[in-house]
């Protein structure tokens, strides 16, 4: 255990502001990838970004557990993603995005990344330019409304995350995108939350409340496919 | 400790109906009778009667200690808590013949275990997540529309907002020349549950999850969920009693309520099926109630109370009708549900608050106590109510023209559906038997 938290230590030295970076570089593909596979490797980066950010307001053994939550809600949404894109190759599903139609095309969906990594859905243009507007109220909310109790760029990282999940659960066309958009949302609120409240239980209810969320949006994502 | 006793019992009965869920009736009966038991237990046990267990001494109501948490009954929480096993064991009965999902039992007992948690924990910040638990649990019972992610975002926008109130009133009493923090408490909560309550103009919610959704799973959802959420917002006001002293509070509610109600009335009047109009229904429902909460006044708070029980027997009555139609249909059978369809009207009559029906009681007292200073707004609020019944009136005839049966014997169903229509009119010719004792 000692070592597992001397590498926490070790994450949480890393500075502030590239963790931010790579909070926007995660959002930025879970926001504008349309592909579940994208998308889960996104709210990956941004679990493990928004628990190096958690470093600086919480104690690291809470950090742990809130990285654990993050692995299992990220298993679960790509349990999930993998169920429904198989679903849709047998031609159950009722409806397909632009990604997902074109994975039902090929069962090797990677093969089909790595030989045309630039392809994007029509509508990337659209989302690219809503992470701007994103980024852009975000900062300036950071600026004009502080948030109490914690570091600028912390505060920065909690706009962020609440802007971006809002968007993405309104642009959202299915259950699952709405899941993410509220996973996001909700990882801005612990983010901020966790330094008023550093309560132990408070932090293990918010797990589950994700936990849940995240069982919820894959019961409705695969009974929509069914 | 009886609250927390029978929050236990439920979630522990979750195991034994769920390994009983292929024997649906059998894992309904169970939970009905569990959650019946828990009612009459809460209701007529006398909260100052102590018990014995493991050699220490519990009171049944008041206060207890576990985990370093507060669980609190009182005689509001001892109402909600009666409230809510009675709603859960009336479900579980129309269930048994009236619902296919296999999950229906422990899913629903789940969440009303977790409700009944929710209503007793101090402080009300762990009430709030778990309510949020209930409220992801719920989603379980739905069929996969949009209805239930748009239920899931509203209530997951809502729980940081009581959240952050909390901290600030902690705040608040630390520094208490700065009243900003008051203000800023009141708006998080009030925008809160606003969004829970589906309020204008967070209501699009309401009619999506009626329209698509399963009957049952959506009236436990009004009902249960929905009623926890009241039960909370009047906790909140005993525990701050400074948020409705606000000059703000009651014209806020008064517009929230009205716009609400008006919008629901005007939405009711369009053909949407059965769902929307259920959707609708509650709509306005829920807006008359936001109303008589901005009176603030002893008489207010009894008539709310009132309301919340017509109301439930309204979704009851018309969800178990619907539910009733829509096996026939599912079934693929070409005759249509007399009595279901009969039930649904009922339901909905008494959502609209139309006399005779058991929610014109509760009505009349709201225009009673509005009519002398506000008669406008009291011909707003009966328009709007007309609203849900247009819409049934252009419903019905296509129902009725759908298949009429050839003449059968009547089932247990049908004699269930019988039941809650004339109990939705008998309560209200005899009112006594339900409120105003």
């Amino acid at each position: 255990m000692g070592t597992v938290l001397e590498w926490v230590d070790r994450i949480s030295a890393l500075a502030a502001p590239p963790a931010v970076a790579g909070l926007v570089v995660a959002l930025g593909l879970v926001l504008v990838a349309r592909r579940w596979a994208l998308q889960v490797i996104g709210m990956a980066a941004m679990y493990f970004v928004v628990g190096v950010l958690h470093t600086q307001v919480i104690r690291p053994e809470v950090v742990l557990v809130k990285l654990l939550v993050g692995a299992v809600v990220c298993l679960a949404l790509g349990a999930t993603g993998q169920a429904m894109a198989g679903a849709r190759r047998n031609g159950n599903g009722n409806e397909a995005t632009d990604g997902d139609a074109e994975e039902a095309e090929t069962p090797s969906w990677w093969k089909k990344l790595l030989r045309r990594p630039l392809r994007w859905p029509d509508d990337a243009p659209l989302r690219a330019l809503a992470l701007g507007a994103a980024l852009l109220a975000a900062y300036a909310g950071s600026l004009r409304f502080p948030l109490p109790q914690v570091p600028s760029l912390v505060g920065l990282a909690c706009y962020l995350l609440g802007v971006v999940g809002l968007f993405l659960a309104g642009m959202a066309e299915e259950p699952l995108g709405v899941g993410l958009g509220l996973l996001v949302f909700l990882n801005g609120f612990d983010l901020f939350f966790g330094a008023l409240e550093p309560s132990l239980v408070v932090a293990g209810l918010l797990g589950l409340v994700q936990f849940l969320i995240t069982l919820a949006v894959a019961y409705l994502a695969l009974a929509r496919t069914e | 400790m009886l609250a927390l006793i029978g929050a236990g019992l439920l979630l522990l009965t979750m195991i034994p109906t769920y390994i009983l869920r292929r024997r649906r009736g059998a894992a309904l009966l169970l939970a009905a009778t569990v959650s019946a038991a828990l009612g009459f237990g809460m209701a007529l046990v006398p909260m100052d009667r102590t018990f014995v267990l493991w050699g220490r001494e519990f009171a049944v109501g008041g206060v207890t200690t576990v985990f370093g948490r507060s669980i609190i009954v009182g005689p509001l929480a001892q109402t909600a808590l009666t409230f809510l096993f009675l709603i859960g064991a009336a479900l579980f009965m129309l269930a048994w013949p009236l619902e296919s999902g296999e999950l229906y039992a422990p899913v629903g007992l789940g969440v009303l275990g977790l409700l009944a948690a929710a209503l007793v924990v101090r402080p009300l910040v762990y009430a709030m997540l778990i309510l949020e638990l209930a409220v992801a649990l719920s989603v379980l019972l739905l069929r996969g529309g949009v209805g239930g992610a748009r239920y899931l975002t509203f209530c997951v926008l809502a729980l940081p907002g009581p959240l952050v109130a909390h901290w600030l009133l902690d705040m608040y009493a630390l520094t208490p020349d700065q009243v900003g923090l008051l203000h800023t408490a009141s708006l998080l909560i009030g925008l809160s549950f606003a969004l829970m309550l589906g309020l204008l103009p967070f209501h699009p919610w309401v009619p999506a999850l009626a329209r698509r959704e399963s009957p049952l799973a959506v009236a436990l959802i009004f009902s249960a969920v929905g009623g926890t959420v009241w039960f909370l917002l009047l906790d909140y006001l005993q525990t701050y009693p400074w948020l409705d002293q606000s000059p703000y509070w009651s014209t806020a509610l008064t517009v929230l309520g009205v716009g609400t109600a008006v919008v629901g009335g005007l939405l009711g009047t369009t053909r949407r099926g059965w769902g929307a109009l259920l959707g609708y229904a509650v709509m306005v429902d829920t807006g008359m109630l936001v109303l008589t909460l901005g009176r603030g006044e002893a008489l207010g708070l009894e008539l709310e109370r009132a309301m919340m029980l017509t109301r439930t027997w309204g979704v009851l009555t018309m969800a178990a009708g619907l539910s009733a139609i829509g096996l026939r249909q599912g079934a693929g059978e070409s005759e249509g549900s007399p009595w279901g369809a009969v039930a649904a009207t009922a339901g909905l009559l008494s959502l609209a608050g139309f006399p005779p029906t058991v929610g014109f009681v509760s009505r009349w007292g709201l225009y009673r106590l509005l009519f002398q200073e506000h008669p406008l707004m009291v011909a707003a609020l009966l328009l709007a109510s007309v609203g849900p019944v247009v819409g049934l009136l252009r419903m019905l005839p296509a129902s009725l023209k759908s298949g009429m049966p050839a003449r059968r014997a009547m089932t247990l169903t049908d004699l269930w559906l019988a039941l809650a229509s004339l109990s939705a009119v008998g309560l209200g010719l005899f009112p006594q038997f339900l409120i105003y004792r």
